[in-house]
């Protein structure tokens, strides 16, 4: 009988197992849609392969740059891909790459870019003007051929205004092979910035043709690495591109590993079977800096977070009131309790590291003249005010509904009475972009190193439309426009770096926010990890990574 | 009996309806959109509406779900919004992780948990018994994740003995060509022994963790039941004729007291579902579960609505199997 038992026990298994088996058997197993299928992939590493692996929180959702607007997607494709320009090292300065220099008209409407030579793509294309053109035609025109079911290219309608007839870029045409010029509709100043963008980086004209809409699954660029295969939810394999035009890889093969908890990631790297892990806890920090076998980098902050007013509401429409919260807050309490060291107070809505931010004297922290500044604006102390923060954490916010109670505690302290209201990510934004706020919490993570991509997007008089405001303070500021679209058709720095400045003394006094924070985004390491340097913008080619033995 | 096998198929029909329409609504009703989740903070008012209308989303809901609703007819779950690939493609990629998972974790339940509920039942109020029943207890009360977390800490990080998280090594992983998906299974396919062997070590720590639930409670049941069959005239008997204990045990006692513990092995196997889902992200498995989690997170609807579609169908199916296992453990239910 018992073996009976055992028996039909093992009947159950089976047949679950093979029901199972069949629900999942409507799929092709092997079909050539599938990533990697088509890629070699018999035998990992072979003897004395060097493989890099790193640890992250997600896997990417394609892998054509142009058609994303996640990190982790970027992260992978910043490999295989280059960039006309690249940002160089730990700034967002702009330097050659694909492109080893671009050179403007009179009016900065023209841009003629000179092309490195003898470039060829992971195929075998050669990269000439022609491809250059391929690339941006499909991105620019909704009626490109090889634009496929699918493909919104919303960073490039994000970036240079739209597509068609809107986008800023009119045409790109071909001079000859190592000559592009690209003709602007009206002058872009951060056109430089915008062609060092990951999501702007050239691929194959051929593979685009070849693959179809299938390409973001089988990516071919000029980048260090050559994409192997992707087993989705698991890893990203990519191995060295030993044609590459630059510094070729130090390492054989780069492993994109996905590990969704944070500590497990950690885990994984002090085990040593990963060699880089991000999206680490400020928490886990002080851990990773007192283990000798792991060192910790820092991005420097590419962010801010910030508290705006709304400033189409009372009592937040007097100047006195918002400078009054300017000086009731502590920042420099809420980093120490929330980042440790991976935050600085902010003064300005640019972040440290960037061209152009200013070192203007900040607000004091000064809870008496904060509240002599209510008196004397007629505050009514006797109301209570909503403050917004949104329900899950963000790059630059670790924890927005702890830091909006050190907020309200610290106006308490001057007699102000707030309550704290939440809502989810998705419709805090549509909310917050409606105006629907009087106080909120709201951060930027910038795109293009670019001091436009924050004044402009975050504070300029024609980014308060309701609806779609990136400017949630409603601050409409005629002074400033005027500066920021002077800066906007000024294509040298030394002048937009002092029209900048001016621009963050207004906001300044305006003071439409309280800038709280700039974040720095750390990534862990094992310590045989040599030659990183992390970007601002977090994004690293890891040609120049090795691992000493 | 092949009536009732039919008509509970049948019922298969209202039952995913149902749980569609159900699923459609609530995913409906959550907040944002697979727009606004595709293009993020930085998108423009126009690309939203470019891909609201080329998903469809534009139109009213009922039209939608009807949409839906005929294309599920065809069998054909819709293309994931996010990763523009069939969802049942998506599917049959991640549903083998999770089947090995969760069969590996109910075979060490079912063969834990039976021996430590008979062994606590025939040595009634021994020091076994209540060792068996303090770990059972123990098992009950401790949730997967900070086992997970244990067990990672100590005997993969501290001694070395495991990885940490994932179904392979990066270069096993790498090495075995994809045919079934079951990575134990193409690994043996390969003629890799190293790789089948790597995998299954791998499986060790994730189906232990996910396992200590369901062993406990049938390691409780078992001996609950077991006592009281134990209890009964003919197992007195038994023992009054001399048999010795194994076979009255074993033979006489065991199979009287199998139904209320199949009961419970039928009923957890729908949280062994659920339970993957925590031990996948923790585990960093690439299944079922993680999935349906990442869909939820990017408002990828074809994606949530098809994975839920496949993880009912195999609740009712267990469900079925498990009442059809009755008829066999004992003669005396009839479904006709």
């Amino acid at each position: 009988m018992a073996r009976r038992t055992s028996v039909w026990l093992g009947v159950l298994l089976t047949a679950a197992m093979l029901v199972l088996a069949a629900c999942g058997g409507g799929a092709p197993s092997s079909s050539s849609s599938e990533p990697g299928s088509e890629a070699v992939s018999e035998g990992g590493p072979q003897q004395g392969q060097v493989t890099l692996v790193w640890g992250r929180g997600g896997d990417s959702v394609g892998l054509d740059p142009a058609n994303v607007t996640d990190g982790e997607s970027l992260k992978v494709t910043t490999q295989i891909f280059d960039t006309l320009l690249q940002f160089q090292g730990d700034t967002t300065n702009v330097g050659p790459g694909l492109a080893t220099g671009c050179e403007p008209n009179q009016d900065a409407t023209e841009w003629t870019c000179t092309l490195r030579e003898g470039v060829k793509f992971q195929d075998g294309t050669p990269f000439n003007a022609e491809a250059v053109k391929f690339n941006f035609d499909r991105w620019m025109n909704t009626k490109n051929p090889y634009r496929y079911e699918g493909e919104e290219f919303g960073y490039y309608a994000y970036m240079f205004g739209g597509f068609d007839d809107k986008s800023v870029i009119k045409s790109v045409d071909v001079i000859d092979d190592t000559h592009v010029k690209f003709t602007l509709r009206n002058p872009l100043a951060p056109f430089l910035q915008n062609l060092a963008m990951a999501p702007f980086a050239i691929a194959s004209p051929t593979a685009i043709q070849k693959w179809g809409a299938d390409f973001f699954k089988n990516p071919v660029g000029t980048g260090p690495f050559k994409f192997v295969r992707w087993d989705k939810d698991s890893q990203i394999v990519l191995e060295r591109n030993d044609d590459y035009w630059g510094e070729p890889a130090k390492v054989d093969q780069l492993v994109f590993r996905v590990i969704p908890d944070n500590s497990e990631r950690l885990l994984e790297l002090q085990s040593g079977t990963i060699q880089f892990a991000d999206g680490i806890s400020p928490s886990d920090v002080p851990t990773i800096k007192s283990d000798p076998n792991l060192q910790l980098f820092l991005r420097p902050a590419n962010d801010v977070g910030y508290l705006a007013f709304n400033v189409e509401k009372a009592p937040f429409n007097d100047k006195k009131v918002r400078q009054a919260f300017n000086m009731a807050i502590d920042k420099k309490a809420i980093v120490d309790a929330f980042y440790g060291d991976l935050g600085e107070p902010a003064n300005t809505p640019l972040p440290p590291k960037m061209w152009g931010h200013s070192n203007l004297q900040d607000y004091p922290y000064d809870p008496e003249q904060a509240k002599q500044l209510l008196q004397e604006a007629h505050f009514d102390f006797s109301k209570t005010y909503e403050l917004w923060a949104m329900s899950n954490p963000r790059p630059y916010f670790p924890e927005p509904t702890k830091i909006a109670e050190a907020i309200a505690q610290d106006l308490s302290k001057i007699g102000v009475k707030v309550k704290i209201v939440t809502y989810d990510w998705d419709t805090y934004l549509a909310k917050t972009e409606n105006g629907e706020h009087a106080l909120a919490l709201m951060g930027w993570i910038g795109d293009n190193g670019d001091p436009d991509n924050f004044l402009y997007v975050l504070l300029d008089k024609d980014n308060a439309t309701k609806g779609s405001a990136g400017n949630i303070a409603f601050y409409r500021s005629d002074p400033l426009h005027e500066l920021l679209i002077k800066a906007q058709q000024t294509p040298d720095q030394a002048t937009r770096t002092q029209l900048y400045e001016q621009a963050q003394q207004i906001i300044h006094e305006d003071a439409p926010w309280v800038p709280l924070v700039y974040a720095e985004d750390p990534v862990a390491a094992s310590a045989k990890v040599q030659g990183y340097v992390a970007s601002p913008l977090g994004l690293e080619q890891l040609n120049k990574v090795s691992l000493a033995k | 009996m092949t009536q009732y096998v039919l008509r509970r198929l049948l019922l298969l029909v209202p039952t995913l309806f149902g749980i569609l329409f159900v699923v459609f609504l609530s995913l409906h009703l959550i907040p944002g959109d697979p727009a606004t989740a595709l293009l993020g903070q930085h998108a423009t008012p126009e690309s939203i509406a470019a891909i609201r209308q080329r998903l469809g989303l534009d139109k009213p809901l009922p039209v939608q779900f009807l949409y839906y609703l005929e294309s599920v007819a065809r069998l054909d779950l819709g293309d994931s919004i996010v990763t523009r690939t069939p969802v049942l493609v998506e599917l049959g990629q991640r549903l083998p992780v999770t089947i090995t998972l969760t069969v590996l974790s109910m075979i060490i339940a079912v063969v834990g948990g039976m021996a430590l509920g008979i062994a606590a039942a025939v040595r009634r109020a021994s020091i076994v018994d209540y060792l068996g029943m303090s770990v059972a207890l123990l098992g009950v009360s401790m949730p997967i994740f900070w086992l997970a977390l244990l067990m990672i800490y100590y005997l993969a990080v501290q001694l070395h003995w495991f990885e940490p998280t994932g179904i392979a090594s990066v270069q096993y992983l790498t090495a075995v060509p994809k045919v079934t998906n079951f990575f134990l299974i193409d690994s043996l396919l390969a003629g890799n022994t190293a790789a089948f062997w790597n995998g299954l070590w791998h499986m060790v720590m994730p189906s232990v963790a996910l396992a200590t639930i369901p062993m406990a409670l049938i390691a409780r049941i078992t001996r609950s039941s077991m006592l009281e069959v134990m209890g009964n005239d003919y197992v007195r008997t038994a023992y009054a004729k001399g048999l010795p204990g194994r076979i009255v045990v074993w033979r006489h006692a065991l199979k009287n007291a199998l139904l209320p513990v199949i009961t419970v092995i039928g009923l957890q196997f729908g949280s062994l579902l659920s339970g993957a889902v925590i031990t996948e992200s923790v585990f960093a498995l690439p299944g079922l579960g993680r999935y349906i989690v990442a869909a939820i997170y990017n408002r990828d609807y074809p994606a949530v609505q098809g994975a839920v579609l496949v993880f009912a169908f195999l609740f009712v199916i267990l469900n079925l199997l498990v009442d059809l296992l009755y008829t066999v453990v004992d003669p005396r239910i009839r479904y006709d």
